[in-house]
């Protein structure tokens, strides 16, 4: 492989990411074949001892993927975010998608719960069958208010727990990341 | 399987770990490269050059390196890498860390050896 291959594929790979990112990327790689050429060795033995495109991509990737998800924490950047870690290593199946997938599973569970308070009251309301005696109305509507009120503090909760663990998640990519490498 | 998985990860992690304690040891004395370091740590271990990069992107982003231009008398200007305070703080911690972590597998090796 020459260096213009090399740069190309590099370049094709890193297709993903904002233009001014993958030229400064892309200009280290430049530069490095241009010292490598200025100390007297030839393009391809520059690029053989770079290593493969695709492995330095897969790195910078999953670097720049969660970078992302860190900045904006949406449902699709953080799947990015997790799937490009994942293609660093074979390895990263049971240490990234694992956790994530028992974390989602957590959370899952805790906002049905949430939801369930919430909406219990609009059944335990509309039942109220009438003509119906006061007593059994104010414990129908204290119950309501109870569960109301614990599915609202609970919903909250899970707004900023989900919040702490996307974020706890996230550093737990990027320290994957620094540790695995891609090969 | 257990124990092979185990394998891997210590060996990425050793290789991972070591090569980002070699670039900050490395910049230290004075600024250097991404040419130099891929060199002069090549020169030592093999590597895939080109992972260098990312980990000198990644380094600077967590503010252990900053970076400037330079004009070089033969080619283009160069990216050179400054340590900062923050990376030569981490550079000590990490060769605290090498040095009682490789000691201890010295005195193992010796203890396990001397027949």
């Amino acid at each position: 492989m020459n260096k213009q291959e090399f740069l190309n594929r590099l370049e094709a790979l890193l297709q993903n990411m904002p233009e001014d990112e993958r030229q400064d990327i892309l200009y280290d790689y430049e530069e490095h074949f241009q010292n490598g050429t200025a100390s007297g060795k030839n393009e391809a033995e520059i690029a053989a001892s770079l290593g493969s495109p695709q492995t330095i991509a897969k790195e910078i990737m999953a670097s720049y993927q969660v970078a992302q998800a860190a900045k904006e924490a949406s449902p699709g950047n953080i799947l990015k975010a997790v799937l490009a870690t994942v293609s660093l290593g074979f390895i990263n199946l049971v240490f990234v998608l694992g956790p994530l997938l028992a974390i989602a599973g957590v959370l899952f569970a805790l906002y049905s719960v949430a939801l369930a308070l919430i909406a219990a009251p609009v059944v335990m309301l509309a039942d109220i069958a009438l003509p119906a005696n006061l007593s059994r109305v104010l414990s129908r509507i204290f119950t309501s208010m109870i569960s109301l009120g614990t599915g609202l503090l609970l919903g909250i909760g899970m707004i900023s727990a989900t919040r702490w663990i996307i974020y706890v998640f996230l550093k737990y990519l990027r320290f994957n990341i620094e540790i695995i490498k891609g090969e | 399987m257990k124990a092979e998985l185990g394998v891997v990860i210590i060996n990425v992690q050793f290789k991972k770990g070591v090569l980002e304690m070699c670039v900050l040891v490395l910049t230290a004395e004075h600024d250097t490269y991404g040419y130099e370091l891929a060199n002069k740590i090549s020169e030592k271990f093999l590597i895939a050059e080109g992972t260098i990069y990312p980990l000198l992107r990644r380094m600077t982003v967590e503010g252990y390196f900053e970076t400037y231009l330079s004009e070089s008398p033969d080619g283009p200007p160069r990216k050179y890498y400054r340590l900062t305070a923050k990376g030569r703080t981490y550079m000590t911690e990490m060769i605290k860390e090498w040095k009682v972590f490789s000691q201890g597998v010295d005195n193992i090796i010796a203890e396990g050896l001397k027949e």
